[in-house]
């Protein structure tokens, strides 16, 4: 039994911390970072676990965040019982159905650890603030998780690959267009990236659009914004080099080339919606509504050029931001004269003519390199 | 008709192939060749994946540089090693070059019988063998109204069953109209596959062994 815990541990539980330290590092920088000190964190936690105890809205959130946690663990287990390198773990099915159970407790248990731990914390709390019954409450709420997750995972292993979490009538049914292929692979293969770089130029622009009058300078908020369209470059090259390497399929394919770029126009579009949001201040604080026009239509239309530039030549990334470097210079000095709104429609033009002159001519330097 | 017209390809300084002229009428060819000849690059810029110089034109009047979206209606092609987004489904993927080729939903449901790929369709790719994704790519292959189909090392990896209902499939297509042309370093049974011409790429160059 010790060696099948210490395999489960090792194989599973293993990579499911390591490749969630990005997300438990943000969530426990979201807990304890944005508090000035550790005392306030404390006292911050407190309150929300009295919270928790006294209020049933606030018992019902918790218990759907660790619900999407519990499905989250369940996702990872169904993850690994796909993989051919997992198929070690249908040994289990081998096992008597006691020690199976156990086993799957045991990983479970091992997965579910940080909601374990702030469970006793607030039954603790709950405890020695004479609020017992709702501790119980929130002990018994995780142990009828761990149960359900326990069964789940049995199913799962039992199933394998034919395991459905959802029944297929309710499977979405997602657009079949280049665009939104483009999207999901934004908003999933680079779900951290597209986080940190939303919650920097978030923020940055949400305030700068909220100065009083007074204090408000519309060439620095261009000149952030400027910034925060250049701290996309990462993504675009990245999305660049999706499209050329898993879509390679779609050189192939009757798409007009304005059809195309309309495509790429409208992803970084819908990429750069939380600016926008961030961005309306500049029409309810500072009343410049044609001016908020323009940065919505030089936003998209700066990541085209960027994304377009990249079939010029086979960039690498440094080379890239050498590029990037040059043209936020060049932008930097248009928004700060008063042809600004010249950014827009320069870069829609120069992206289009780049585009078109060299989307057929381009090709990946990696396989040049393979021949020499 | 298929013409090739002073097409050279190189990458970076380096020549893969030249073919100064190259006519092909409608038919099944066979690219033969070692592995490295240039097969693959060939048959990647017949299909517009690649740039090149000179020009390719299908039926004399439609141009590869100057047509290339009507050209690339008429003219499909299968990659030896296909590679597709692994949060797609093969489901997906069809239904996006079938919009785009303007497929029907008979044409599909045809193709995936045939190539019995059902089963698995709605999975991720990223879940798939390299087997079915060969299949997969077969699928996109044969989807639209192409007059030209590019395979490129179709029968490698497929199981002998499947392998055996492509060459069905291929036969059956050529009756309809549709022209192929095949590469396989790999013998493959000429009884099996009545081709029109074999071609072999070697010395950057490309031969013809028979008419």
């Amino acid at each position: 039994m010790r060696t099948l815990f210490y395999i489960l541990k090792r194989s599973v539980a293993g990579p499911y911390y390591r490749q969630h330290a990005g997300f438990f590092l943000f969530c426990f920088f979201l807990l304890f970072g944005i508090q000035p000190s550790f005392k306030d964190a404390l006292i911050f936690h407190h309150s929300v676990i009295r919270s928790i105890l006294s209020s049933p809205l606030f018992f019902w959130i918790a218990a759907a965040l660790w619900t999407m946690y519990a499905f989250k663990t369940a996702l990872f287990f169904y993850g690994c019982i796909k993989k051919e390198a997992y198929s070690f773990l249908l040994q289990l099915l081998a096992v008597t159905e006691k020690k199976r159970i156990l086993a799957l407790a045991y990983l479970q248990t091992l997965l579910f650890l940080p909601v374990w731990i702030y469970g006793l914390l607030v039954f603790a709390v709950a405890v020695s603030e004479d609020h017992l019954a709702s501790g119980l409450y929130v002990i018994f709420f995780i142990s009828f998780l761990s149960v359900i997750s326990i069964y789940l995972f049995t199913i799962i292993l039992k199933k394998g690959k034919t395991f459905m979490f959802f029944p297929s009538w309710l499977k979405t049914r997602y657009p079949a267009t280049f665009s939104f292929i483009l999207l999901r692979y934004i908003f999933t293969g680079q779900f951290t990236a597209v986080l940190i770089t939303k919650l920097i130029t978030f923020f940055g622009l949400y305030n700068l659009t909220r100065l009083e009058k007074n204090y408000f300078d519309g060439r620095i908020l261009w000149l952030y914004y400027i910034s925060s369209l250049a701290g996309h470059c990462v993504l675009v090259y990245r999305n660049h080099h999706f499209i050329e390497k898993k879509l390679v399929f779609y050189r192939n394919l009757p798409v007009r080339r304005i059809q195309t770029v309309l495509s790429l126009f409208i992803v970084y579009f819908i990429l750069l919606l939380p600016e926008f949001w961030a961005l309306k201040g500049i029409i309810t604080y500072q009343q410049a509504i044609v001016e908020y026009g323009w940065m919505l239509i030089a936003g998209p239309s700066t990541l085209l050029l960027l994304h377009c530039l990249l079939y010029t030549e086979d960039f690498s990334m440094e080379s890239f931001l050498q590029v990037v470097f040059g043209l936020w210079v060049v932008l930097i000095f248009f928004s700060l004269s008063s042809l600004k709104w010249m950014i827009a429609l320069v870069c829609i033009v120069m992206a289009i003519f780049i585009f078109y002159s060299s989307y057929y001519r381009y090709e990946k330097k990696a396989e040049i390199e393979k021949l020499e | 008709m298929l013409s090739l017209v002073n097409i050279s390809k190189s990458y970076s300084n380096h020549l893969v192939f030249t073919v100064p002229e190259l006519k092909l009428p409608k038919g099944i060819y066979w690219l033969k060749g070692s592995n490295g000849a240039g097969k693959s690059t060939l048959l990647k810029t017949m299909a517009g994946l690649l740039p090149f110089t000179g020009d390719i034109l299908l039926n004399q009047s439609i141009s590869l540089t100057k047509n290339p979206v009507s050209y690339r209606f008429l003219v499909n092609h299968a990659e030896a090693e296909p590679q597709y987004p692994a949060f797609l489904t093969g489901e997906e993927l069809t239904r996006f070059v079938a919009s785009i080729k303007k497929s029907n939903q008979q044409q599909l449901t045809e193709l995936r019988n045939i190539l019995g790929i059902d089963s698995y369709l709605n999975n991720p790719t990223g879940s798939y063998s390299s087997g079915m994704l060969k299949k997969l790519s077969l699928l996109l292959a044969f989807i639209g109204q192409p007059e030209w189909v590019l395979l490129d090392e179709p029968f490698t990896t497929l199981d002998s069953a499947t392998q055996q209902a492509l060459c069905e499939l291929i036969k059956q297509k050529r009756k309809e109209g549709i022209s192929f042309i095949i590469t396989s370093h790999h013998e493959i049974d000429i009884s099996v596959i009545p081709f029109d011409g074999i071609f072999l790429v070697a010395n950057k160059e490309l031969k013809q062994l028979t008419a």
